[in-house]
């Protein structure tokens, strides 16, 4: 009795691992149905999507099926295992960066280009499409906030000290010492245990030192044509190393998490944080009274204007490179359906309204705050840096900018940290900036629509 | 060389103080609360004396007391004219065989053997000499390299004393050595230790629950029950002049029959005892024993070892329950008074017992022991 | 009848064997194999893969953060073996005797076994805070300020402060097993030794270490390989190998190279040399600590 239920248990157990295996089927999508796939979102901009996913159907007949899974990052390897196991995809939710590396390379995306009318395009405000450009091709349509780097100071503690806003590195040196001496806290602060939040700083230095011009001079950079140790580059990491010796930053931020940097500013143990936009919701939540406001980026002797690096295109709807050509009128419907302003306008403003003006007929939000911030910020941002270098690159920034900070090397050393890491990847992955030119005839069929 | 001397020791475990490692895993001896009390006991020099006992009597106690495993609550202990009391184990210069042999698994019987001497950084040709000598004693010369998980009981037994004698102690202790043997081997190891009592002569004390291995083997034998000392004497001393009821109780087999509710009645010219409604005169000398004592009538208990029971005619009539044929002799157990008694009878000729066979109970009234009820004492030797 | 019964008797244990063997080619031998192959492609996860010979494992020698990595592998793994089994020895003989709230010590230091790395990541993270974090704040209370420090940020003693909070996680079950293995050693050997004159540090030496020495294999070996492989979770965590790759171990970038670089190709021939090292360290740690064993037998 005993060995006949040990075999019937391990026929079981073959019979469940041989139908793990046996995961590879015909892909099952209707015709009838759009699936739709994004990351975990939050329950307004979930039920935002259902809304719109609804009064699609009620128009086209076309069924919305949705499926929310994991973080942003994440979406790469869920895409490529339903690319694997031919589960069904039309539209799916990413951003910029992710697009430019691996998805994009990877031929993992389809190029929007011919599939976007330009009645669409033209209901995004003016140059908010051009990070979902890459090469001649649109990748992606943005349908959520964009974001920005930014300095964020303590208003209360400043008009206590009788503190004027800096605008220049002199003036915000001057900030500094007073805030070391009275205070004994620290001055300025950055998340610089989370290591993505050191390149923000070079995007502002880097963007004073070419004077505008940081996202030509990078993108001929990697595309082979110039060496990244130029007067330029050097100057950039200078002036981050200058923040550290003047005492306006210190070694506390190398130990200081996203969630640190907004106990630390609430708190009043520091005086300001150079942040994302983004933790503005985390300090009006730990303390509403909390007043602030932001700063510019304090202009370098020998610069002219200053910049933050921002970004729209995050959260953007883009499509598999993998789905059937067939299926592609519907997308298309779909594309343009969830772009009108009326359905856009509820995924945009679901988490309160917009900080940057994304789509024409879209309300953003009259928070003053936010007024203030469109003021000194929007009209010197320049595009995140890491949207457009690779992963390999951002990681030496990462590496570089604290190193540099602590003193353990110094600018002519970064900038060839920086470059040695292009010459690996282009020795070990076959690096190409203009990846769009570069696909295989098998790829490229995918990728580009073929009709 | 060395005389040992217990004065009123005594050992009390507090249930309150929990001290030491791995106190809850020790053997039942260490860790039951039966302390020992006033144990007064004077070991000559050379003298192989045994403390026997039923478990839990205090036996082991002592002995780990006289070893410095155990603290002595009160009291004095006095080696070689020295009291020893507070110091180690070491510094007493004592050896000594643990029941379960303790032999250190990951030594070889040589290293097992050389350990104590290693410690003591002797020289290597010496401690060879010495670890040699011992193997040849003991006859375990060919199994000097392995290690104790390759050898039987009777080896390890061996490799145990033999841990225990190159060290040349001023006294050997042993706690119950032979009690993981079979019989068989423990017979052959008894008189082993014998032999090997007259080769290293020196103060052996040996405790046992085996009455025989402390008939056989003790010089004197001390008697223990419940911590305290019941009696000590030569084996033949406590074999025939048991001093209480337990002690005739415990050596002696079969056991000694118990009779209760006899009456000793003094007499002129003697003393009577009746049993059952027959009465029984008592000899003449140990009349003048009780008389000299100055007992008068009174309640008994009547004690009398199996061998001294014999069938006649002028016995006490009784009925045959089992008999158990012994070869030599046969145990016949009959009901006196609703009391089992056993008579050890030899046989002789083509006598033949049976049970439910009716016979006549008699005894050698020489050998009787009378014991006061209350008291249990032998009131022969005992006040 | 015979006969089938006969075919029973011989494939009876092989049956029985099947399930565990079936598992561990899936999910071991197959993935191994798997990574095998795909270290000696170009591949970034989701194009086309082009075999380039061993061109990977030649990109992984040339690699010097992977030289990094695989000696501060070998550091942490050493330092935790070492300081989780000397710490759990010394709690073993203080928490196996019987004294009031043994057994309230014994499940406090248990305690962290139980909780997940991400959680005690997390909460040492903060601990370590340099701002506001309870490290620093206690030193200065008891007038230690120049001991204060950036205890994840400097890159001198970042490996430590993850190393002391891998080691605070595991002394707990560490602890227990040298508990159970010191119980399990007789006293009776403790008494012999005394009598045989042994010194407390001589009856150490002589019975407790060769009696507990299964107990210590097991450990070591346990403790050794978790710090070779099983410490991602806990860098990933608390530094995610920074300062300047001061903590970078082998996982995290095997990790990063993988799904941050998209070059799985030099990530599995990372894998595999990585494994490789940590297998042939094994053997020999294996070797050596249980010759005295096989010698018994």
């Amino acid at each position: 009795m005993k060995r006949i239920i040990t075999l019937m248990l391990t026929c079981l157990l073959l019979t469940v691992l041989s139908g793990c295996g046996s995961n590879v089927q015909e892909s099952q999508a209707d015709e009838n149905t759009l699936y739709f796939f994004s990351y975990v979102l939050t329950d307004e901009q979930t039920a935002a999507w259902e809304e719109i996913f609804e009064d699609f159907e009620e128009e086209t007949g076309i069924k919305v099926e949705a499926s929310y899974q994991g973080t942003w990052s994440e979406t790469p390897e869920l895409l490529n295992s339903m690319k694997l196991s031919n589960t069904p995809v039309d539209v799916l939710i990413q951003g910029v960066g992710l697009i430019q590396s691996p998805l994009g390379p990877g031929a993992m995306i389809k190029d929007l280009t011919n599939l976007v009318d330009q009645e669409v395009i033209d209901r995004y405000e003016e140059g908010v499409l051009d990070s979902c450009y890459m090469g001649d091709y649109l990748w992606c349509l943005p349908m959520a906030d964009g974001g920005s780097w930014t300095i964020m100071y303590n208003k209360t503690m400043f008009d206590e000290l009788g503190l004027e806003v800096p605008s220049t590195f002199a003036e915000l040196e001057s900030v500094a010492d007073t805030i070391n001496d009275k205070l004994g806290i620290t001055p300025l602060m950055i998340n610089g245990k989370d290591t993505w939040a050191w390149p923000g700083l070079y995007m502002s230095t880097y963007g004073e030192a070419t004077g505008g011009e940081s996202i030509a001079n990078v993108e001929s950079f990697l595309n082979g044509d110039k060496t990244f140790d130029g007067e330029a580059e050097i100057q950039a990491f200078d002036w981050i190393a200058d923040l550290f010796e003047a005492g306006i930053m210190k070694t506390d931020s190398f130990d200081t998490d996203t969630t640190g940097l907004v106990a630390s500013f609430v708190q009043e143990k520091v005086a300001m944080i150079f942040t994302l936009d983004s933790t503005l919701a985390d300090i009006r939540s730990a303390n509403p009274e909390f007043e602030y406001g932001v700063l510019p980026y304090p202009i370098m002797d020998g610069a002219s204007d200053y910049y933050y690096g921002y970004g729209i295109g995050d959260g953007s709807l883009c499509v598999p490179a993998f789905i059937d050509d067939s299926r592609l009128e519907m997308v298309k419907q779909f594309l343009e359906f969830a772009t009108r302003p009326e359905n856009a306008t509820k995924v945009l403003n679901a988490n309160g309204a917009t900080k940057f003006k994304i789509m024409k007929d879209v309300e953003n939000s009259d928070d003053a705050f936010i007024q203030e911030m469109n003021e000194v910020v929007t009209p010197h941002a320049i595009t995140y840096l890491d949207w457009i270098w690779p992963a390999q690159i951002n990681d030496a920034f990462c590496q570089a900018i604290p190193a540099l900070a602590a003193g353990t090397i110094d600018s002519e050393q970064a900038v060839q940290m920086v470059q040695e890491a292009y010459e690996t990847i282009v020795r070990e992955n076959d690096y190409i900036y203009a990846w769009w030119d570069n696909f295989t005839t098998e790829e490229a069929q995918m990728v580009f629509p073929q009709n | 060389m060395a005389e040992v001397i217990l004065k009123n020791i005594k050992k009390v475990y507090p249930q309150a103080i929990k001290k030491g490692f791995f106190k809850k895993r020790n053997n039942a001896q260490k860790s039951n609360t039966a302390s020992v009390d006033n144990i007064n006991l004077e070991i000559k020099d050379k003298e192989f004396i045994v403390l026997v006992g039923p478990s839990g009597c205090g036996k082991s106690t002592t002995l780990r007391m006289i070893a410095g495993l155990e603290t002595i609550t009160e009291g004095d202990l006095y080696i070689d004219g020295k009291r020893v009391n507070d110091l180690t184990p070491k510094e007493r210069d004592i050896a000594m065989v643990f029941q379960n042999y303790a032999l250190y698994p990951h030594m070889t019987v040589y290293e097992n053997m050389a350990f104590s001497m290693k410690l003591a950084k002797m020289p290597k040709n010496v401690i060879d000499e010495k670890v040699k000598e011992a193997a040849e004693i003991l006859d375990i010369t060919t199994y000097l390299n392995r290690k104790p998980k390759a050898l039987s009981g009777g080896q390890r037994q061996r490799v145990a004393i033999g841990r225990a004698i190159v060290r040349n102690p001023k006294v050997f202790l042993m706690d119950e050595p032979l009690s993981n043997l079979d019989a068989k081997l423990r017979n052959q190891m008894r008189a082993e230790i014998i032999k090997l009592r007259q080769r290293v002569n020196t103060t052996f004390i040996y405790v046992t629950h085996d009455q025989i291995e402390a008939m056989t083997l003790g010089d004197r034998i001390v008697v223990m029950k419940d911590g305290e000392i019941q009696q000590i004497g030569t084996p033949q001393e406590v074999f025939d002049k048991p001093r209480n009821l337990f002690v005739a109780g415990f050596i002696g087999m079969p056991q000694m029959n118990i009779i209760p509710d006899v009456l000793l009645k003094k007499k002129e010219g003697g003393y009577e005892i009746s049993i059952g409604g027959k009465t029984f005169s008592l000899s003449h000398e140990m009349s003048e024993q009780l008389k000299a004592r100055n007992i008068d009538d009174c309640e008994v208990k009547l004690g009398i070892r199996p061998s001294h029971l014999f069938l006649n005619k002028n016995g006490l009539e009784t009925k045959i329950d089992v008999v158990e044929m012994m070869g030599g002799e046969v145990h016949i157990h009959l009901k006196l008074n609703d009391i089992d008694i056993v008579a050890a009878i030899p046989l002789e000729g083509s006598n033949t017992y049976t049970s439910g066979q009716l016979v006549n109970l008699n005894m050698n009234l020489s050998m009787i022991h009378l014991f006061d009820i209350q008291t249990g004492k032998n009131i022969l030797y005992c006040d | 009848m015979e006969k089938i019964s006969k075919l029973k008797e011989k494939y009876f244990p092989y049956l029985m064997c099947a399930p565990a063997l079936i598992l561990f080619t899936v999910l071991i031998i197959v993935p191994l194999l798997t990574g095998l192959v795909i270290s000696f492609f170009k591949w970034d996860g989701y194009g086309a893969m082009t075999f380039n010979a061993g061109e990977n494992y030649l990109f992984v020698l040339e690699d010097e953060v992977y030289k990094t990595a695989i000696g501060n592998t070998f550091i942490y793994a050493i330092a935790v073996t070492i300081f989780k089994n000397i710490i759990a020895l010394v709690l073993a003989f203080i928490l196996v005797k019987k004294f009031p709230l043994k057994n309230f010590f014994r499940s406090g230091i248990y305690m962290p076994v139980m909780m997940s790395y991400i959680v005690i990541g997390i909460l040492w993270t903060w601990i370590f805070n340099p701002t506001f974090g309870l490290l620093n704040s206690f030193l200065s209370l008891i007038g230690l300020d120049n001991w204060i420090k950036g205890w994840l940020s400097d890159p001198t003693c970042a490996m430590w402060s993850v190393i002391a909070v891998d080691v605070w996680k595991w002394i707990g079950y560490h602890m227990v097993l040298y508990i159970a293995g010191l119980q399990a050693i007789s006293q009776d050997y403790y008494e012999a030794a005394e009598i045989d004159g042994a010194s407390a540090w001589q009856k150490f030496k002589n019975i407790t270490i060769p009696l507990l020495n299964p107990t210590i294999v097991v450990n070591v070996m346990m403790s050794i390989t978790g710090g070779l492989v099983s410490n991602y979770d806990i860098v990933h965590i608390m530094t995610d190998g920074g300062p300047f790759h001061a903590t970078e171990v082998s996982a995290t970038y095997i990790m990063r190279t993988a799904f941050t670089y998209g070059n799985m190709g030099k990530a599995n021939a990372m894998t595999i040399i990585t494994f490789a090292i940590a297998f042939i360290f094994g053997l020999i740690q294996l070797y050596f600590m249980t010759r005295k064993e096989s010698e018994v037998n």
